[in-house]
């Protein structure tokens, strides 16, 4: 009896013991989280919930003016220019991510062969990467002017009659800034395919060589699924970063010809900072995230199940 | 292969330079363009800032005794103007011991959000310059003073300042601002190419038909028919809500009713600028596809600009490019036209001593600083500076004042600027065709009504 109760005890104790040592490590892991999660709550979280916040109000240049309750999202959505404009961001993502992607995965291909010239691609095809945004829109301006740019000079030079309006026509004007982003982003894309390459090991191909498999089939059958991985982590990449396209349609296009290419960022923009109706941005912006999480989650949900 | 690493390196290095070289000049180019037109947003893409930005208010104390009060003066100027109002704050510090003025200049895109920041939280400037458009709100708040005491104190004749200057800054019965100038737009043409087209008078003036759009059309379309590869007439493209007023204004019309509760923009005035604006475009008088029509303008690509006062030094100070300036056609019928106006007002929470400070340097720049302001374009609103010999002396500035007389300023409404932004859209999707005119009309009727209504 008198051991069973010892014994308890000092299992109690024990357990005690573990619990505290729990709990220190849980102080300690938080410890290493606070240096990243204090900036994070100040400079990220607090906006948000400050943005929420200012989206329940009529918030004009002076600050607060009324509570309004919901009635920004009212008008919102049923604003027709809301899902114009939404519409506008994911068309871009439609025309962007996969031709990014495709091209990206093409250069990785050709430059992970051994030709004599591969270092040099890899370094052209990366440097428009570090460039920011307005510099690469404002070459890309100027390369599509109408009348002075290289780009129409070329096309006179196939014979067409070199009247393209690149970013004044709205048939055109998609593809200029699509275009002009998967310059500025390809590099980037393919250095991340190319390490994926490399984590292929080399004796699937040879045996498959062995097996009497062609280049087509070896492609399919290693190569793809050898990429799966870097692939979903970029496409979910892509999808952000496009849905989020901003500096360049500010700079080349204006949001023009008309409203044509205003995407749900830019619409935030002149309506916070060019009408100064901050209430009514931030209502904007909240359902555009909530919009952009609710994609990331389905994407998050479909990926996961093919990994298992 | 190592020596083809290196040389590849190399290269891909030089590459790089140059790519960041051709982006700086260009995008430095461009900028200067974008704020030689004024044109609201053709620069500085990414520069979303956050949305209650901290003033950043140096700490100027005030010197009891002998020693000069110093005093901080927010503007906004860039580029040329911004030489002009070094230049004035210079001759200010210099002339006298008892103020000093220093200077804080802020990117003028976010320029009004700073303002307002600072005006409602009680630090910032002791004097700063805000658009007469703008400054309906700091009225209603009661954030910026009178002036009407502080400048008979230091013994400032508000008499000097042109009467419509004076009307815009007045608030039941007192004034709010002191107004620097009147800014607009005037007709602006090129000689050389109205010679060949035959429209030139031997004083060098143009000979214009009817003045109405359809006897405008008749000259555009002489001058297309002679000079074939230049733009007959360059359009501040997309920018089109100033031009568009000066006609609308023209014509008679109003953007709102007079008690200012309603949207007054629907209606044929409208309709018969638009349809105008249109035929200049479709019958090719004018290049939609233009990204920089000033340029085309200033580069003798084109024979008409309608284009502010403020690039008369870049156009009319080169006299080999022989451009002339008048006063805009009254194509409309009137010779009523847009115009804004620079002024400097006073924050409420600015201390007595520093006020009388700042209406010192207000008298300052309105008296002395007028004839250097009047060199960057702008009309000086001061009366005695715009008669002055040195004033005429400048080319083109008799013109400038007869243009000066029929100005109209903007409803000063707190939400000017929200419909002047909806304007500008609502224009650009009509003339871009995403719209037609009577629908695109009523759009904005509705959007004005909206804002108006909050």
């Amino acid at each position: 009896m008198e051991t069973i109760r010892a014994e308890s005890q000092a299992g109690a104790a024990a357990a005690r013991r573990t619990r505290r040592r729990g709990w220190r490590s849980e102080l300690q892991a938080i410890l290493y989280v606070v240096p990243f999660l204090i900036p994070f709550a100040v400079f990220y979280l607090w906006p948000v919930l400050r943005g929420a916040w200012m989206s329940l109000h009529v918030w004009g240049i002076q600050g607060m003016e009324k509570y309004v309750g919901l009635d920004n999202y009212g008008k919102l959505l049923r604003n027709p220019d809301f899902y114009k404009y939404l519409w506008h961001s994911f068309s871009f993502v439609l025309l962007c991510t996969p031709t990014v992607i495709v091209l990206g995965l093409l250069l990785a291909l050709i430059v992970h062969q051994k030709i004599w010239v591969r270092t040099f691609i890899r370094s052209a095809f990366f440097l428009p990467y570090v460039l920011s945004v307005s510099v690469i829109s404002f070459i890309w301006l100027h390369l599509f002017d109408p009348k002075n740019g290289p780009v129409n000079a070329l096309l006179r030079l196939f014979g067409s009659s070199g009247e393209v309006n690149w970013l004044t026509d709205k048939h055109f004007v998609w593809w200029a800034i699509t275009i002009a982003t998967d310059w500025w982003t390809v590099g980037f894309v393919m250095v991340l395919f190319l390490a994926g390459l490399q984590e292929i090991p080399a004796d699937h191909y040879e045996a498959a060589k062995i097996d009497g498999a062609g280049a087509w089939s070896r492609f399919r059958h290693i190569t793809l699924p050898g990429l799966s991985r870097v692939t979903k982590i970029q496409i979910f990449y892509q999808i952000i970063a496009s849905l989020k396209l901003f500096g360049q349609v500010q700079i080349m296009t204006g949001g023009g010809p008309g409203d044509a290419t205003n995407t749900m960022i830019r619409y935030i923009y002149v309506t916070g900072f060019k009408k100064d109706m901050f209430g009514l941005a931030s209502a904007q912006s909240i359902l555009f995230c909530v919009i952009m999480l609710l994609f990331a989650a389905i994407q998050f949900k479909l990926t996961d199940r093919k990994d298992g | 292969m190592q020596h083809r690493k290196k040389s590849a390196v190399l290269l891909s290095a030089g590459m790089t330079l140059a790519l960041a070289l051709a982006g700086c000049s260009s995008g430095n180019g461009n900028n200067g363009n974008a704020s030689s037109s004024a044109s609201p947003s053709a620069s500085s893409g990414a520069s979303a800032s956050s949305a209650a930005p901290s003033s950043s208010a140096p700490a100027s104390n005030s010197g009891g005794g002998g020693s000069p009060v110093e005093i901080t003066f927010w503007n906004m100027f860039g580029g040329g103007e911004g030489d002009f109002v070094d230049q004035i704050i210079k001759g200010f510090n210099d002339s006298q011991k008892e103020v000093t003025v220093k200077q804080l200049r802020l990117e003028s895109n976010e320029y009004y959000a700073k303002l307002s920041t600072a005006l409602s939280s009680g630090k910032g400037p002791d004097v700063a310059v805000a658009h007469v458009d703008r400054i309906s709100p700091f009225v209603k708040a009661k954030q910026i003073v009178p002036i009407d005491d502080l400048a008979s104190k230091v013994g400032f004749d508000l008499a000097q300042i042109t009467q419509s200057n004076l009307d815009s800054v007045s608030y039941d019965g007192q004034h709010y601002a002191v107004p620097l100038d009147t800014h607009f737009h005037m007709f602006y043409y090129n000689k050389d190419l109205l010679q060949k087209a035959g429209l030139l008078n031997d004083d060098g003036t143009p000979k214009l038909g009817d003045m109405t759009p359809e006897g405008f059309e008749q000259t555009l379309a002489q001058i297309h028919d002679k000079v074939p590869d230049v733009q007959a007439i360059a359009v501040n493209t997309p920018y089109f809500q100033e031009p568009f007023l000066n006609m609308y204004y023209e014509a008679g019309g109003d953007i709102l009713n007079a008690d200012m509760t309603k949207a007054a923009i629907n209606n044929d005035k409208a309709l018969s600028v638009l349809k105008f604006y249109k035929d200049l475009y479709d019958k090719k008088y004018a290049d939609l596809n233009d990204k920089n029509p000033w340029d085309s303008f200033s580069n003798g690509k084109a024979a008409f600009w309608f284009g502010g006062v403020w690039e008369a030094g870049l156009l009319l100070g080169d006299e080999s490019k022989h451009i002339g300036a008048m006063p805009l056609p009254p194509i409309f019928g009137s010779e009523t036209h847009w115009a804004s106006s620079h002024t400097l007002v006073v924050p409420s929470y600015v201390s007595p001593e520093k006020q009388e400070a700042a209406a010192k340097f207000m008298k300052y720049f309105s008296e002395v600083g007028g004839s250097t302001w009047g060199k960057a374009g702008h009309v000086p609103a001061n009366k005695n500076v715009t008669s002055s010999q040195d004033y005429l002396n400048l080319p083109y500035r008799s013109e400038f004042l007869k243009a000066q007389k029929t100005v109209k300023f903007a409803p000063t409404t707190d939400k000017y600027n929200t419909i002047y932004t909806t304007l500008s859209e609502s224009l650009q999707n009509i003339i871009f065709g995403s719209a037609t005119p009577e629908k695109g009309l009523a759009d904005l009727e509705k959007q004005i009504n909206e804002v108006l209504a909050n």
